[in-house]
């Protein structure tokens, strides 16, 4: 006989808490452009009536005729949401069926059963959630999601045991669940970190780029093929990382890093473009290094670049060497170095520093036909350039021509935008005022209406120290044009003819400072740790608790255990990293002792909940045990008071406390006496002492 | 109070198994695209379910369980065991034990005892057999926190009980002539212990006869007369030689036996009799009141088909009212030997 489908107890808080989840569940997928703002607007109206009816207690839901045509009606919207707005991709129209089907699921929920329905839903749409998020904030809604699905899997349980114990109705209030969600909430969520750093990997790690909301990677704004006048000024707000840094040896003073990052040679139509030709690939040393030039390494910089969607390398103009995960490295006589993939997340690489500048002149004293050429200048810019250059060599002749830009031109961005026909005419001769880009796309064109190659070379000068883990920071405010520059003898020099007040500003002090900071770390960490974590830093983490453990042992019992560990062989030799400063990615990746502190709060959750209460059964039965390891005589079913007897033949020394504690013994286990603290301390000691005549010198 | 713990094992329940279908269906994309977001699910669920194993256990160690015998306990009749459930630890509250006594026995829910708090939890019985019956154990079980899997423990109590025969009403036994002429019976002068009459004393009387407050308060001496006690006894004889029985009819019929024989003891000395029982191999002797109304009931609680071999003990005085049941005279109707 089919059995009838049972009603929906506790109809209100179950419904209460449904809507709830339901409503938190797809707010990452508006961000990671999964589902549209207007979808999810409606979604959560629908949700939303569907709680205040719930809290108002009414009855009357949607009967299951009106779910069939509710559910006939939504078929054209799903055809034309696979067929037309989201062509060839599935998951965004599974993802709105899916909504819509949960919604209509709440709205019909009659029987027990179809609660568990509903909770399948919200689970697809978590799940979809979190699959396509890539922000740390969404740690946040992660956590507030598992709090809430405690909460109402716990409610669940409680009403499933008070109805089949006769309550029908009302609340289940009278388990209260405020002991158990925060705190299970945040113990799943801390177990959850050594879980998800030890399943295992098959693949590298998949990151998700969508959109630059919130939800997805952040690209930082990328220094494009062309370049407009006003591309550079438009970023000086710009606060999103686009480098971090960590030095080995002390760095540079902040606002003298700059870091290079693309080369322009044609000045057409207002615009600076660069040629893609001339890249050839660099010889990768045995030691996986790509030497840029020939010049010794005096220290390393370990970089992290955010993704900006070109294969391109930011590297500081005074690097020599190149050391990245990649098969092939190709290097431009420029000095551009660029990868053959565009990296889809954080990519992490290592630049050997030289003594000084050797980016510009990796083709020392050659020039393309397009650095050298000045017959497209405009004449009133020669003419300029002819007035302020005056005679002399290359150096002294471009020396004055930058000292004339930086004294008779001011620094402004408030001219940004002006759609002009002519903004460096307008720059050098009307408004005597502009931004970077102006400045140096200026003393180009100066430079070789007088016959000396130039080129535009863009990237990020200056940087911040973030001191919460010693790293510095470079944001997309850091960005900057400058003028390379061919004199002479001297080779390719760099001239930064951008006036001093001009230059990106220092970081912000205060509590915002330390805001954005804290903000960077954690974000920094979510990325290296969380998204991009991977097989290798399985590995990593494996081998720097092993040398701990092994450097522990050493610590303990005094004897060289380690073995020799055969490493590569370092590029070059590099000066001791700074002490006192941590270096990210360097060593384990966790702090050494945090290992050794999650044993300790083992041993201590072990010493406190999960060790065995000793009661004179067990004491018994550990002496039973020890005496038949012992004596094979003693069999395993030998009765407590033979056992005496076989003691006082074989173990004279141990019949005493033995007898005691059998007596201890038959109380308990056959008396059902429940035996004081005294008495279990008693026969703590009875077993120690009778253990100690068991020894086989002690007969 | 009981500490000492048996464990009783893991269930996983139908929520429990989705969960874990769910878990392991999350497990395939993540190792399949290696998206660390998706491990982070994973890892979540699987850290919810230790953590949810973890205060399983936890919800339902660390109780000391007292256990309250009933008063009296008779077969078909359902008697309510009582439990004290008090929590050791200083922190954790229990949520949603379930507790269920010996075999046969309903089950309880405590939703809530808070920490360092004691709760008196009921269980209901109805025995179905007479004799001995063990209560060893309290048996704890617990889906918190999760329901996604069934717990057990048992919490050694080591009790026990006596069932007692089912006890019939008074109009069902139609004993012939015995119980029902109770109110018919001739009361005569004796050395019992009910009053008879006060009368003035009388030379030859035994001056141990004399009443002397009643003497005092009236000035001449008051003898106290005593009821005859053979005039309201009654012997029940319940002949047990009956071993072995053919049969899961005849024991039926014995245990049929045995409760009209403590029904018929019970009724009686409810109206004040003197009851003895006669067994073979033991008996109770005569006597009255609820300690007397235990023993005899207790006695038939423990009765066993003996060999017929030994004499069956019939009462000395002809006098005294006697009740024997025996299994032939059981074959009709309910009735018995008066």
């Amino acid at each position: 006989m089919k059995r009838e489908p049972k009603p929906l107890g506790f109809a209100r808080e179950k419904r209460l808490l449904l809507g709830a989840l339901a409503l938190l569940t797809p707010l990452p997928l508006p961000f990671n452009e999964v589902t549209g703002w207007l979808q999810l607007a409606v979604y959560w109206l629908v949700v939303g009536l569907f709680l205040l009816r719930a809290w108002r207690g009414e009855e009357g839901w949607l009967p299951y005729w009106a779910m069939n045509v509710l559910a006939l009606l939504y078929l054209p919207f799903l055809a034309l949401d696979l067929s037309v707005l989201w062509r060839g991709r599935v998951l965004q129209p599974l993802v709105h069926l899916v909504l819509f089907a949960l919604a209509v699921k709440l709205w019909g929920l009659h029987r027990e059963r179809e609660k568990w329905h509903a909770l399948l839903a919200i689970f697809f749409l978590f799940v979809a959630a979190m699959g396509t998020s890539v922000h740390p904030s969404v740690l946040a809604y992660f956590a507030a999601h598992l709090a809430l699905t405690l909460l109402l899997l716990g409610r669940f349980t409680a009403a499933h045991l008070l109805e089949r114990h006769g309550r029908q109705a009302g609340s289940t209030a009278v388990v209260p669940m405020r002991g158990f969600v925060v705190p299970g909430a945040l113990l799943s969520l801390v177990l959850a970190v050594p879980l998800f750093a030890i399943l295992p990997r098959f693949q590298s790690p998949y990151i998700s780029v969508v959109g630059p909301g919130g939800g997805g990677v952040t690209t930082i704004q990328s220094l494009d093929d062309r370049l407009n006048l006003d591309t550079i000024g438009r970023s000086r707000n710009d606060r999103a990382v686009v480098l971090r840094l960590s030095y080995q040896s002390p760095p540079p003073p902040a606002h003298e890093a700059r870091f290079k990052s693309a080369v322009y040679d044609r000045f057409e139509d207002n615009a600076w473009r660069r040629s893609r030709g001339g890249f050839e690939a660099v010889r990768r040393s045995p030691g996986g290094v790509f030497d840029l030039a020939a010049a010794p390494v005096r220290s390393w910089v370990r970089i992290w670049l955010q993704p900006q969607g070109r294969g391109d390398l930011v590297l500081p103009v005074d690097a020599a060497a190149v050391e990245v995960a990649a098969t092939r490295v190709a290097v431009q006589a420029s000095g551009v170095v660029a990868l053959p993939v565009t990296p889809p997340t954080t990519l992490e690489y290592r630049a050997g520093l030289a003594e000084r500048s050797l980016l510009p002149e990796l083709a020392a004293g050659t020039a393309t036909p397009q650095e050298a050429d000045g017959d497209g200048v405009p004449p009133r810019i020669r003419q300029l350039a002819a007035e302020v250059m005056g005679e002399g060599g290359d150096a002294e002749r471009a020396s004055r021509a930058m000292a004339h830009l930086r004294r008779e031109y001011r620094y402004t961005l408030d001219l940004l935008g002006s759609s002009s026909a002519d903004p460096l005419g307008d720059f050098l001769f009307r408004d005597r005022a502009g931004h970077c880009e102006l400045f140096a796309s200026s003393l180009v064109l100066m430079l070789r209406s007088q016959g000396i190659p130039a080129r535009l070379v863009t990237g990020y000068l200056g940087s911040e120290y973030n001191p919460l883990e010693g790293y510095h920071i470079v944001r997309g405010g850091n960005a900057h044009a400058w003028v390379e520059a061919l004199l002479g003898d001297d080779g390719w020099r760099i001239l930064d003819p951008t006036p001093a007040s001009g230059l990106p500003r220092a970081a912000d002090a205060g509590l915002l400072g330390l805001a954005r900071q804290a903000w960077d770390y954690l974000e920094f960490r979510w990325d290296r740790y969380v998204i991009s974590y991977g097989f290798y830093d399985q590995a990593r983490a494996f081998f720097g608790l092993r040398s701990l453990w092994l450097d522990l042992r050493r610590l303990l019992f005094g004897r060289e255990t380690r073995p020799e560990v055969v490493r590569p062989a370092e590029p070059e030799a590099a000066p001791a990293p700074e002490p006192g400063r941590p270096v990210p990615g360097e060593g384990p990746s966790m702090p050494a002792w945090l290992p050794l502190a999650a044993v300790l709060a083992a041993v201590g959750i072990w010493w406190r909940f999960g060790r065995r209460e000793l009661t004179a059964t067990r004491a018994y039965a550990r002496l039973r045990d020890r005496a038949r390891a012992l004596d094979p005589g003693v069999g395993p079913s030998v009765a407590p008071l033979a056992l005496t007897r076989r003691l006082a033949e074989r173990f004279p020394a141990a019949v005493a406390p033995a007898g005691s504690l059998v007596r201890l013994y038959l109380r308990e286990s056959f008396g059902g006496e429940s035996l004081d603290a005294a008495e279990l301390e008693r026969a703590r000691s009875l077993l120690r002492r009778a253990l100690g005549g068991l020894k086989p010198g002690r007969r | 109070m009981a500490r000492r713990t048996v464990p009783e094992g893991i269930r996983i329940t139908r929520v429990g198994v989705w969960y874990v279908v769910l878990t392991l269906l999350v497990a395939v994309p993540a190792a399949n695209t290696g998206n660390n977001a998706l491990y982070l699910v994973e890892a979540a669920l699987l850290a919810v379910l230790v953590v949810s194993g973890f205060l399983s256990r936890a919800n339902l160690r660390r109780l000391e369980v007292t256990f309250e015998p009933p008063g009296e306990l008779y077969v078909g009749e359902t008697a309510t065991l009582a439990f004290r459930l008090r929590t050791r630890g200083r922190w954790l509250g229990r949520r949603l034990l379930e507790a269920r006594g010996p075999a046969g026995s309903s089950s309880a829910l405590v939703p809530y005892l808070p920490p360092r708090r004691e709760r008196r939890l009921t269980v209901d019985l109805r025995p179905e057999r007479r004799g001995r019956l063990p209560v060893p154990y309290l048996h704890l079980a617990s889906i918190y926190p999760l329901g996604l899997f069934r717990k057990g423990l048992r919490y050694r109590v080591e009790g026990e009980l006596l069932v007692f025969p089912a006890i019939l009403p008074a109009g069902e036994l139609r004993l012939a002539g015995v119980a029902a002429g109770d109110e018919r019976r001739v009361r005569r002068i004796g050395r019992g212990h009910e009053l008879f009459s006060l009368r003035s004393f009388r030379p030859g009387d035994d001056p141990r006869g004399i009443h002397w407050k009643r003497s005092a308060r009236t000035g001449s001496l008051v003898y106290l007369e005593r009821e005859a006690e053979e005039g309201r006894r009654l012997t029940v004889v319940l002949d047990n030689g009956v071993a072995p029985l053919a049969g899961a009819a005849a024991e039926r019929r014995f245990e049929a036996l045995v409760s009209r024989a403590a029904s018929a003891a019970h009724h009686h000395l409810e109206r004040g009799w003197e009851v003895e029982l006669r067994l073979r191999g033991g008996g109770v002797g005569f006597g009255r009141g609820r300690s007397h109304r235990l023993r005899i009931l207790e006695a038939l609680a423990l009765v066993e088909p003996v060999a017929a071999g030994e004499p069956l003990p019939l009462p000395a005085d002809p006098n005294t009212a006697c009740l024997r049941f025996a299994l032939e005279a059981a074959e009709g109707p309910l009735a018995a030997e008066a």
